[in-house]
């Protein structure tokens, strides 16, 4: 019989929370708020841990999804820069961590936009600032759900809790 | 100059990724040699005490020593202690605090500047003394500055909020005390005189009326290409609108640099603002800047009724009218505009910084800064949503 993940970090928060926490000096301050940010990080990671993959997937397909077809672009570093980031798009293997995915997507969306700005057409930019400002807006949502705990969002009650996005997501732009 | 020619010339000047603020890039510079090195650890409460005799027999005070030192929360980056500082033959003791940097942290900056700044507005706002200094890290194992400890809160014993004052709730009696006071006292850092203060370190941005704007553009961007790890494809297409939307400033003021709720103390019983903290990110440049970091979204709250408050106090369309009724300063809109989304991408690469301090163990703080970086999607919806609305 062993611990799963979720449990090990559940004992480690409970113990910070019920035995270390009440244990030190009321006037460390430091050692307090550190503490503090430990349980509330372990609290989210807990809340996160099952979901790592599907939410890497969902991000990964609907940057993929956004980025597809874009028009053609005239400037040859750009049109160079649009293929590169054509061939960081196809869905990875079922099953596949989409992280690394993601981020190599990113990155080659990165890189267009800054390509662009040297001999990109206005059409195809002002395509492509359109496109990622409307993934932006999903993305940001859905990265406000997912670190919703940490409190810092003015609007965090209008926002779906991880499950509730996930569940929304997985239909919308997984379509299962 | 024609209207072409001068597109023209506003296009080449916001191209321009070489021209920087020279004490900022001088900054980043040593930051470079400095982050090569292994990580930090913290200092203990004796070491600090040693350090700190050290660095008051260096500044003539042999016999004067530290006692109940005690570390201090609160800041994102830096080391903070209070402490009682005690010369027995010349019968003091005084309430300190040190501010102590650790190797990084969400922002780069200087304790030369922040004293300098500190000493100018002296007399003008609320500002602590500066005691000690130490900086180039001689005595103190690295920079940092001693100051006078100053009373005061930066919420009401009543009101919730989370690390360095993000989030604080204010009622609406508190807010009516303390909005035209935030006001007056932003007022009087902007009346500051540059032209005759000491500021030796600061640089001055007057080659031409876009290059306030652009100096900002090009320290965050260079921040953001040395410290990220991850891609983010809005902060290309932020930066590239930003370069194309250069605001002429007619006028240099001093700026805050960080002025919002929680970088303020005030008295419990008058509502009286009694200091202003955090003049680290102090500069030189167009006054809009200091508004619209008072308006970042992750700075305010949301009131019973759900309306957006700014700095937590006031709504932004009462943030600009008590500004111009104190000053005889017009807001621009599209100025104003173009500084929110500059303010909101800032801070987006402090939190990159911030993460790249934490990987690298270069501060003692990490799980603060992991912790601080995930306002990055406040952020980044922030930018969408300033953006969106400039193309509608």
């Amino acid at each position: 019989m062993i611990p799963d993940i979720e449990l090990r970090l559940d004992s480690v928060r409970r113990a910070l929370t019920e035995v270390i926490l009440p244990g030190i000096e009321a006037d460390n301050s430091l050692a307090i708020e550190q503490t503090m940010l430990a349980i509330g990080h372990i609290g989210m990671i807990i809340g996160q841990s099952d979901k790592v993959a599907e939410y890497a997937a969902i991000c990964f397909a609907d940057l993929a999804g956004a980025m597809a077809d874009l028009p053609p672009a005239i400037g040859q570093d750009t049109a160079a820069a649009a293929a590169a980031l054509a061939a960081a798009l196809p869905l990875p293997e079922q099953g596949t961590d989409c992280r690394a995915a993601y981020r190599g997507a990113s990155a080659a969306l990165e890189h267009l936009i800054s390509t662009a700005d040297g001999d990109g057409d206005t059409p195809f930019r002002r395509d492509l600032h359109q496109r990622v400002l409307a993934f932006t807006k999903r993305q940001s949502r859905r990265e406000r759900s997912w670190f919703g705990a940490s409190g810092f969002d003015p609007d965090a009650r209008t926002l779906p809790s991880i499950a509730e996005m996930i569940s929304a997501e997985r239909k919308t732009t997984l379509g299962s | 100059m024609t209207i072409s020619s001068q597109s023209n010339h506003l296009a080449r000047r916001g191209a321009d990724i070489v021209d920087q603020d020279p004490f900022l890039s001088d900054m980043l510079d040593r930051r470079r040699e400095r982050i090569a090195g292994g990580p930090y650890h913290p200092v203990s409460d004796a070491a600090i005490g040693e350090k700190l005799q050290r660095l008051f027999a260096a500044h003539g005070k042999p016999a004067a020593r530290a006692e109940d030192i005690r570390r201090m929360a609160g800041g994102a980056s830096k080391e903070q202690f209070v402490f009682m500082y005690v010369d027995e033959a010349a019968g003091v003791r005084e309430k300190l605090v040190l501010r102590m940097d650790p190797t990084a942290g969400v922002l780069e900056t200087s304790r030369e500047r922040e004293c300098e700044v500190i000493e100018a507005v002296n007399g003008i706002v609320p500002v602590p003394a500066i005691r000690f200094r130490d900086l180039d890290g001689q005595w103190l194992g690295g920079t940092g500055m001693v100051t006078t400890f100053v009373g005061g809160v930066t919420k009401p014993s009543d009101a919730a909020s989370g690390v360095t004052g993000l989030g604080t709730g204010f009622t609406p009696a508190w807010r009516e005390k303390l909005s035209p006071r935030f006001i007056e006292t932003l007022v009087k850092i902007h009346g500051t005189d540059v032209a005759t203060a000491s500021l030796a370190h600061f640089g001055v941005p007057d080659a031409d009326p876009v290059q306030a704007a652009l100096w900002r553009i090009n320290h965050w961007a260079r921040v953001w290409r040395e410290d990220t790890r991850e891609p983010l494809p809005i902060f290309a297409l932020v930066e590239s609108w930003l370069r194309e939307n250069l605001p002429t400033c007619d006028e240099l003021v001093l700026l805050h640099g960080d002025y919002r709720t929680g970088n303020y103390l005030f008295d419990e019983a008058t509502a009286e603002i009694t200091c202003v903290l955090d003049w680290e990110a102090a500069h030189i440049g167009d006054f809009h800047e200091d508004l619209a970091w008072s308006l970042v979204r992750i700075f305010g709250s949301r009131d019973a009724a759900g309306a957006y408050l700014c700095s937590s106090l006031m709504t932004v369309e009462e943030l600009i009218a008590r500004y111009e009724a104190a000053t005889d300063r017009t807001v621009n809109r599209k100025t104003l505009h173009f500084y929110r989304v500059l303010q909101a991408w800032s801070t987006v690469a402090m939190c990159a910084s911030g993460l790249r301090a934490a990987r690298a163990h270069h501060n003692h703080q990490d799980i603060l800064l992991t912790w601080l970086s995930m306002v990055t999607p406040s952020l980044v919806d922030e930018l969408a949503d300033l953006l969106l609305e400039d193309i509608r």
